[in-house]
């Protein structure tokens, strides 16, 4: 069995989501349009995580086998909710910018993965260190992404808070085809060729 | 006289057959570079140093950056099989002159990279890599490569409006008044080299005497312009350039027998390659009416890669399996 | 030009998967030409091509397989076996019965009880590129091969005989062809074009369409039936195809079992090192270790090509040109099939219906990326035969007709 640890750590590179587990594709392509978009979400996902982690793993006992997606779904859903509406509440420009990517946190296959694959079967202690690993692994690698993303697309760094850097001055015309949907597709492809070639 | 008597003498095994055509891949490559120079030295007698510029630049960051990759990727570096040269001399041909520097060593860089060695290096490309390339430059600088704003900076004896452009925005009375000839003998603002359609054309019939592409492509291509734009024009004449229009202007002739042509991201069979040609020619005129882009050609093209192999899978019956089994 | 008797000869039998094919001889045994040797159950191997003294057994590996060989100190003047006599009446013989006894002496006729031939043809196109041996097979055998045409005629049953030949050897066709005032067989004048001269394509070939089932057979073949019928034994000698460095090509009648060593030193062929020897043409041949194999009565020509002249197929990717789909004349997917093959791919070998290759070897010939084309997909159809045997466990096939190197087996 893994040590405490381990659980904890094994996000960052073992388990990091979009690359070596392939989940969560979905949102990553669509809200990292820059790195602060990428964050935002990232550190929605590990509240929503952690906390349903926790609570499922509380409940695993008491959840019936053959109801358990329903159980999963409505307590995923209830942290979304939370979430939704407090970046709506403090952080309006990221509750635009991650639009219906937050709502769709509810079906995002990371929760639901780490739910049925391990909270459902493991201690709370082990569960939400899962949650918050898996979790940062995902912000990461979100934040890698974005911040790529926003480099060659627009040549500028934090865009969408107070600090933005805008790295190569006024006459760089940024390769603004990363920012788009198809270039998403090309570097998240690319860097998971890269994560192959590294990893094992 | 048993084995070990035997007087070996180094002779070579192989399997049959013992001859070969002597086609090579990089004979063809180098065959369909000699069909561009026509054009090459047209583009050079037009637009000057630029031309050469836009033509150097791009076969050399083309050639690079199959060298950096093939290096970086640990494969055995096959620069000198000319395709790279010929990836680069297309994505010259389809920039106008006044592209910057960076921008042609971009597309050609994301054309080799993503275009061509990520799917598996030679043969394996789905889509055309210079295409490929091409469209990430539209998506990010459309305005330098935007034919019209280009060609501003040359004194030329023709117009400077895209023709396409002219029909989008005024309609098909406006373009009605235009020598076809004229843009037929590449008096149009176009691709460095692309706009010289005559020069084009008779390197395509060069390519498909040599035996190097197969008629099918370039011709069902042709008709399926001039098919479908015959549809639109026969409906409302006023409002739709009539075909001969449709086939002269905007890269449809590169695009028939250099693009839609390229091995490997057409298909193999014969039935295949004209339904492909044919779709190529049809979204080419769908895309400039229907859509707000007026160049059709490259995006038809892609498009009709992604549907290759699917066409592919049309093949002729065998014939000995039909004689038994009837 | 006729190669003379060598002082030693070599008979080639083929050894079968369960290591059948070893003749019951000794060193020192006399043999005669004619006589049948067997193994140690009596299994019928071959018919000796030669009279001479056994001096040495082995084993001779070719590139199609593994052989027994038998060295043969041969003597000048032949000496027929004894018990070598031709079949008395064989033309008023029950058809199916001469069928049945030519299958047991080993001849490959397909003919079959439930499915007759609708069509004979016989077949003079040269079998590959470079051979032109049916001039002189037409020219001396002549008078058999009407014999054996009026014979197939019979046993098949069929009214269609047509002889294909090439423009330039009409003549030699029309004098076979008719019978006295009889006309035998119709002459069809095909363009001498590779590969109509293969058996599964020159149907297809010929004027007259609708044959669905034809019996194809060479006139070489026919000629050894009829010689076997009527003398025991089937011929000694073959006709081959010497084809030099500069591919100036020379006929000559050789007698089975001469080491190729032997013709190439009497056709004053030299061959060094890195050059390739070739048994057979230049589509179909296949290379050669050494010169020391004899002549089989399959091989219709021998080939040595110059090191400069060698062509190296390898495995460069498919470009998906389309060149090979163009010329395969079974409208095959050569490409599909090769990179299944070269990815272990086998059952999908099978969908794109590679039992229709023929080999041919014409889409090798062309490919753009001069891939190994033929090499792949005679790979994966051995891997294909494998498994279909591990798979039900089916018994080797009892292929009459193969294990004997003195029969012209096609
Ligand atoms: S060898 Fe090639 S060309 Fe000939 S039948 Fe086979 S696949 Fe077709
Ligand atoms: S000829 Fe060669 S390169 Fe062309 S499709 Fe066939 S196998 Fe591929």
């Amino acid at each position: 069995m893994a040590s405490i640890a381990q659980e904890f750590t094994k996000g960052f590179w073992k388990e990091i989501p979009p690359f070596r587990l392939v989940l969560g594709i979905c949102a990553a392509l669509a809200v990292t349009k820059s790195l602060v978009d990428g964050f935002g979400m990232g550190i929605a996902l590990i509240f929503v995580l952690v906390c349903s982690n926790i609570i499922i793993s509380m409940l695993r006992k008491v959840i019936p086998k053959k109801v358990r997606l329903a159980c999963y779904i409505v307590i995923i859903a209830t942290f979304v909710v939370i979430v939704e509406l407090i970046t709506q509440a403090y952080v309006y420009s990221l509750y635009e910018a991650l639009g219906i990517f937050i709502p769709l946190i509810v079906v995002n296959c990371i929760i639901l993965g780490r739910a049925e694959a391990f909270a459902s079967k493991k201690s709370v202690l082990r569960s939400a260190l899962d949650g918050l690993g898996i979790g940062a692994g995902y912000t990461l690698a979100l934040v890698f992404l974005g911040a790529l993303r926003e480099i060659l697309g627009r040549g500028t760094l934090f865009a969408g808070s107070q600090y933005v850097i805008n790295l190569f001055g006024p006459s760089f015309k940024p390769y603004a085809f990363m920012v788009e949907a198809p270039g998403a597709f090309v570097c998240l492809g690319l860097l998971l060729g890269i994560m192959n070639v590294l990893g094992d | 006289m048993p084995s070990s008597e035997i007087k070996y003498r180094n002779l070579v095994i192989s399997s049959a057959p013992h001859i070969h055509e002597g086609r090579s891949y990089s004979g063809a490559m180098y065959t369909f570079i000699i069909a561009l120079l026509p054009a090459v030295i047209f583009a050079i007698s037009r637009y000057g140093m630029d031309a050469a510029r836009v033509i150097a630049v791009s076969i050399a960051s083309a050639m690079a950056s199959e060298y950096i990759i093939q290096k970086l990727f640990r494969k055995p570096v096959a620069i000198n099989d000319g395709n790279a040269l010929l990836m680069g001399l297309l994505m010259a041909f389809i920039l106008p002159p006044s592209v910057p520097w960076w921008l042609i060593v971009v597309g050609c860089f994301f054309s080799i990279l993503v275009g061509k060695q990520i799917f598996g290096g030679r043969g394996g490309n789905t889509f055309h890599p210079v295409l490929l390339g091409w469209v990430t430059l539209r998506f990010s600088w459309a305005d330098y490569i935007n034919y019209s704003y280009g060609a501003i900076n040359y004194t030329l004896n023709f117009s400077v409006e895209y023709p396409l452009h002219v029909l989008k925005k005024s309609g098909a009375a406006a373009v009605s008044g235009l020598n076809y000839l004229d843009l037929f003998l590449g008096n149009q603002v176009g691709g460095t080299g692309a706009s010289a359609v005559l020069l084009i054309l008779i390197g395509g019939l060069f390519l498909i005497a040599r035996g190097v592409i197969s008629w099918r492509i370039p011709f069902s291509y042709l008709a399926g312009v001039a098919a479908t734009a015959s549809v639109f024009w026969l409906a409302d004449s006023a409002k739709y350039a009539d075909p001969l229009f449709h086939i002269v202007v905007g890269n449809v002739m590169i695009g028939a027998f250099f693009f839609a042509t390229d091995y490997s991201s057409s298909p193999a069979n014969k039935t295949a390659m004209l339904i492909f040609g044919f779709g190529c020619g049809l979204f080419t005129v769908l895309f400039r009416i229907l859509s707000n882009n007026p160049n059709g050609v490259f995006f038809a093209i892609l498009f009709m890669n992604i549907l290759f192999p699917l066409l592919d899978k049309i093949r002729p019956a065998v014939p000995g399996k039909v004689m038994k089994e009837a | 030009m006729d190669v003379s008797l060598p002082k030693q000869s070599v008979l080639l039998i083929k050894k079968s998967a369960n290591g059948e094919g070893m003749p019951a001889l000794s060193s020192g045994e006399s043999i005669k030409t004619g006589g049948k040797i067997s193994d140690a159950e009596g299994k019928l191997l071959a018919y000796s091509p030669v009279t001479g003294t056994v001096a040495e057994i082995y084993n001779l590996p070719r590139v199609d397989g593994d052989f027994t060989a038998v060295d043969v100190n041969t003597s000048e003047n032949d000496v027929w076996d004894e018990n070598c006599r031709g079949i008395d009446n064989y033309f008023d013989r029950e058809p199916g019965a001469l069928v049945s006894l030519l299958c047991d002496s080993g001849f490959a006729l397909d003919i079959r009880k439930d499915e007759r031939p609708d069509a004979v043809i016989l077949n003079c196109l040269e079998s590959d590129l470079l051979v032109s041996i049916n001039r002189n097979v037409l020219a001396e055998y002549g008078d058999t091969i009407r014999r054996g045409l009026r014979l197939l005629k019979r046993i098949s049953g069929s009214d269609i005989v047509i002889i294909a030949v090439p423009g330039d050897l009409r003549d030699f066709a029309e004098k076979v062809a008719v019978d006295g005032s009889e006309r035998i067989a119709v002459v069809d004048l095909l363009k001498p074009l590779y590969p109509f001269g293969m058996k599964e394509i020159i149907p297809r070939a010929l004027s007259r369409k609708g044959i669905r089932r034809p019996l194809v057979i060479t006139p070489e073949y026919l000629n050894s039936i009829i010689v076997f019928l009527e003398h025991g034994s089937p011929p000694v000698h073959k006709f081959i195809t010497l084809i030099d460095r500069n591919n100036v090509r020379i006929n000559m009648k050789v007698r089975i079992g001469t080491p190729i060593s032997h013709i190439l030193r009497e056709g004053n062929i030299k061959i060094s090192e890195l050059d390739k020897l070739v048994l057979g043409g230049t589509m179909r041949g296949k290379s050669s270790f050494h010169a020391e194999f004899p002549v089989t009565a399959d091989i219709d020509a021998i080939m040595v090509q110059d090191r400069d002249a060698v062509v190296t197929l390898g495995n460069e990717a498919c470009v998906n040109c389309g060149k090979c789909i163009g010329v395969c004349p079974n409208k095959l997917q050569p490409h599909l099939l090769a990179r299944y093959s070269e990815f272990s791919l086998f059952e999908r070998c099978r969908d794109y219906d590679i039992d229709y290759c023929i080999e041919c070897g014409l889409c090798a010939y062309v490919c753009t990326s001069r891939r190994a084309l033929v090499h792949y997909i005679v790979f994966a159809k051995k891997e294909l035969a494998k498994m279909a045997k591990e798979g039900d466990h089916a018994i080797e096939s009892d292929n009459i007709g193969e294990g004997l190197a003195c029969h012209p087996v096609k």
